[in-house]
């Protein structure tokens, strides 16, 4: 079989092709009215090693902030580092050792969410890392990685915000076949 | 921004947080340490 399958319509797909597919969605949660933070869970389990969270739609109060990450109730250990320019040729940086929680992991802008997080081994009684890319507006671009300094098993996360609130949008997880 | 700005422009009654599909209002502990955290972020953005 070829990589990726080729269907045709109508084809009754086979056992192996179904479970060639690499992306499973595993849950979507719409985001509400005014919301300051949004807690996800049963996002994680057995069934995946690795996950990755996308936000699309809706708004924010003001725009120009940006979306931080928990991993289910944990306020420690969290390390990170963001590399980033004003959209310009002169790199600058940003991070965090030991802190609570990961910050610039999406951006927030009046006309549109958005965020796409990889989260390496959540469930697993592993560290947990992730990367994301940020476009804050005409602020500024970049990319963020980090690690969770731990072995705890997560099953959800709380996507939190620098500032202000959001309306709308869509939260949507989907686990990598291992 | 100041604190009294931030929770002028957001009343404690007027902020959720949200799990899964259920929103509530803050705390007053959790409103409190929001605004001083969000008021921080807005003073401090990156260059």
């Amino acid at each position: 079989m070829a990589t990726p399958p080729d269907f045709s319509s109508g084809a009754v797909l086979t056992a192996a092709q179904m479970n060639a597919v690499g992306l499973w969605l595993v849950k979507t949660q719409t985001i509400g009215t005014a919301v300051s933070s949004v807690a996800v869970t049963g996002a994680f389990s057995s069934d995946y090693d690795n996950y990755l969270i996308t936000v699309a739609g809706g708004t924010h109060s003001t725009g120009g902030q940006v979306f931080n990450l928990q991993m289910g109730s944990t306020t420690t250990g969290y390390y990170y580092s963001f590399l980033y320019t004003p959209y310009n040729t002169t790199p600058s940086a940003a991070g965090g050792a030991n802190v609570a929680k990961w910050d610039y992991v999406g951006a927030c802008n009046s006309n549109g969410l958005q965020a796409l997080i990889d989260i390496n081994s959540p469930f697993l009684t592993k560290p947990t890392s992730y990367r994301s890319t940020v476009a804050n507006h005409t602020n500024y671009a970049g990319n963020c990685a980090g690690l969770l300094n731990n072995t705890t098993s997560y099953t959800g996360f709380t996507l939190g915000l620098s500032a202000g609130t959001i309306t709308g949008g869509t939260i949507r997880i989907y686990g990598y076949r291992n | 921004m100041t604190i009294d700005e931030y929770k002028t422009l957001y009343p404690q009654d007027s902020v959720y947080i949200q799990i899964d599909d259920t929103e509530r209002l803050m705390t007053d502990e959790e409103y409190e340490t929001w605004v001083i955290q969000s008021v921080y972020n807005i003073n401090h953005p990156l260059p």
